[in-house]
């Protein structure tokens, strides 16, 4: 009994002392607050903070702002730059410390809010290790830092309200899977900040629950006034039938939400295309550029240009093939492991280019197949152990791509096309709205039709010089008598 | 003797518990561990790229090893597209556990009991002859490499709670035009939980 007790004391010694020597670095508890003052007041708060190392740290601690886009990204504005800040009403002292190895301190804060105070404020308190060494560096170097941010939210007490409203919902079909494509606008008209929680659900003609997902999976955060994307897919290998997505949205208030949209799988009308471009009268046309580290394809005048970086190339040869229509090229000498095994383009007739070790031994060949949507004209050259295609558009003028100029403002060129049964002779209108992240009308934008060989093409452009951001491109093809195709775009700008 | 081991072994257990547990207290660790020698994780750390040129040379002074510098936009320095040479450090693929990374530059390690947030954004120091974005970054498994900048980068976006590990691989592109001089990135790794 003694010698047992005895092993399991230096047992949990060891696991005690391989635990500490796990943990060699800073800690901050707890890592978020979410704190309720009567306005005119102050509430003092602490974090600790561990070094966990074996070596001194100096930690720097300041405050900082933060916000979050419509797509849930974090960023870190410039101070006095953002509605909603903590900052003028947050205080953090000291505002930096030396922790000896294993060492533990204790930073206090103190809030306040403004005696007219309607709303929930934000921030965050950083603590950042401080490289040593800067000054004396030489040559190229880089000094890592770790920071910490702990959050801060501060609301009025008594005075919390919590409002949302879905404002607006899209529905796309994807073909390729079968499936259905949703982008629920979720706008937060409260003081205080939410995670939703929810489910989107597909129900067949019938009524009957065909498929379910969650709708914020990771519990983000809508703040006080902003708003929200939540995107994704629901069902698979769906049979031909009338749907209904149905989403329903817990935020937290007296009633949940919802919204629903119906659709028909699949359209009557099949969208072969439908893709916009950000254009800038006079600027040069940069247009589609698809990179890897061994294949790049690059629009051109009057086409595409693939160039294909091939290591150890020794010789090379191409033929074409048909049925699908595709252009051949085997690169001998050439390993495939750098390559993508596919590589989708679908731009300019080119549907995308795919590879495969056609032979590993006695020399290894690399095949890369570049799959047309018709037969395309190109050319094949070779500049060391770089090849490049240059494919030229056989009717590029159904194609579209965006080679249409702008006037004088910059804006957003888009283009479609479109196929059905006799689709030209039954079309009545079409609609193509552009949204902006709170699924608000921005404008409608009219769209030229013309008939083409698989169906129709639609081009448009808008004139318009819009902020960075989220946009959202939503088209409707009709007959007289119903509509025959809908579909959205997500369009980013960035500043 | 017996009662006082066994109170010794009591309290052994207690402090066990109390240094390294504290229950129903959500916390963030943040280790970042740079290519030191010493199979331990320190968070202050430094990466001394040596005296690289833009010839693609393939020693180096410095503290790192595997160096493997490649054309920038061309298959060779010859090429008149050539603006310089990429180097790529310690870019093999796999081989790295939380105490040593031979195959990465950075292990990040990450315990959270929330969900959280990982970032990282850069900060050139030092002669103005050389951009930012020359330095440039890749996840261990992954072969693309992408350029540092001066706005944060998400690596990881609603991490799940729990212990993660992840490496990275570093490239520095030096060019043609760089001049001499010494230049010090800052790279921040923010962790946290909103």
């Amino acid at each position: 009994m003694k010698r047992k007790n005895t092993r399991l004391f230096f047992g949990l010694l060891i696991l005690w002392l391989s635990a500490r020597w796990l943990s060699a670095t800073i800690l901050v508890s707890p890592v978020r607050f979410e704190i309720q003052i009567v306005p005119g007041k102050s509430d003092t708060e602490a974090v600790r903070v561990r070094n966990l190392g074996n070596s001194e740290q100096t930690v720097n601690i300041y405050a900082s702002d933060f916000q979050l886009d419509e797509e849930g990204a974090l960023s870190f504005p410039e101070e006095g730059t953002l509605e909603g800040s903590i900052l003028p009403w947050l205080r953090v002292n000291p505002s930096f410390l030396t922790l000896r190895p294993k060492e533990e301190k204790w930073i206090r804060f103190t809030v306040s809010l403004p005696e007219d105070s309607e709303k929930e404020l934000q921030g965050m308190i950083f603590f950042q290790t401080m490289p040593p060494g800067t000054e004396k560096a030489k040559g190229r170097q880089v000094f890592i830092s770790a920071r910490l941010g702990v959050v801060v939210y501060v609301s009025p007490k008594g005075k919390a309200k919590k409002s949302a409203e879905i404002s607006d919902f899209l529905l796309k079909e994807n073909l390729k899977d079968a499936s259905l494509e949703y982008a629920l606008f979720l706008v937060n008209q409260g003081n205080v900040h939410f995670r939703p929680k929810g489910t989107v659900t597909l129900r067949d003609g019938r009524g009957e629950k065909i498929a379910s997902t969650e709708l914020n999976p990771k519990a983000e955060a809508v703040l006080s006034g902003a708003h929200r994307i939540f995107e994704g897919k629901i069902g698979l290998g769906l049979k031909p039938d009338s749907y209904r997505v149905i989403a329903e949205v817990d935020y937290g208030g007296k009633t949940n939400l919802e919204g629903e949209k119906a659709i028909h799988f699949p359209s009557e009308a099949t969208l072969d295309a439908f893709e916009a471009k950000w254009a800038i009268p006079g600027a040069e046309k940069k247009g589609l550029s698809l990179e890897t580290g061994t294949l790049s394809v690059k629009e051109s005048e009057g086409g595409l240009q693939v160039s294909v970086s091939a290591a150890g190339l020794s010789s090379y040869k191409y033929f074409e093939l048909s049925d699908p229509p595709r252009l051949v090229i085997d690169l001998k000498g050439v390993d495939s492991q750098s390559f993508p095994e596919s590589f989708p383009v679908n731009s300019h007739k080119v549907v995308g280019l795919r590879t495969s070790q056609f032979q590993a031994f006695p020399e290894k060949i690399l095949r890369i197949a570049i799959d047309f949507q018709e037969k395309q004209n190109y050319r094949v050259r070779r500049d060391g152990e770089k090849v490049t295609i240059d494919i030229e558009s056989v009717e590029s003028s159904e194609t579209g791509a965006g080679n249409r100029a702008l006037g004088s403002q910059p804006g957003i060129l888009f283009w479609a096309t479109a196929k059905g049964s006799n689709l030209y002779q039954r079309l009545d209108r079409t609609l193509l709205r552009i949204k902006d992240s709170k699924g608000e009308i921005l404008t409608e934008v009219p769209l030229r039709v013309q008939a083409i060989s698989s169906g129709i093409k639609l081009e448009g452009e808008w004139e318009k010089s819009l902020p960075s951001g989220v946009y959202f491109a939503e088209l409707a093809i009709f007959s007289k008598e119903q509509l025959l195709l809908s579909s959205f775009l997500k369009l980013k700008r960035k500043g | 003797m017996e009662f006082k081991q066994g109170r010794l072994f009591f309290l052994a257990l207690i402090f066990f518990l109390g240094a390294s547990i504290h229950p129903q207290e959500p916390s963030l660790t943040l280790v970042i561990d740079g290519p030191d020698p010493d199979n331990d994780y320190t968070s202050m750390e430094a990466i001394h790229m040596g005296e690289v040129d833009c010839w693609g040379s393939p020693g180096a002074s410095g503290d790192l090893v595997g160096i493997y510098g490649k054309p920038v936009g061309a298959s060779s320095l010859y090429d008149k597209a050539c603006r310089g040479v990429l180097y790529e450090f310690l870019s093999a693929t796999g081989g790295n556990n939380e105490f040593s990374h031979p195959t990465s530059i950075l292990a990040v390690y990450v315990v959270s009991s929330l969900k959280y947030e990982l970032s990282v954004m850069a900060q050139l120091n030092g002669d103005a002859s050389v951009g930012l974005d020359q330095l440039f970054y890749k996840e261990d498994s992954q072969t693309e490499y992408i350029p540092f900048t001066n706005h944060p980068q998400t690596l990881v976006s609603r991490g799940t709670p729990g212990a993660s590990y992840f490496f990275y691989d570093f490239g520095l592109q030096v060019e043609f035009g760089d001049k001499p001089g010494h230049y010090f990135w800052n790279l921040t790794y923010t962790l946290t939980s909103y």
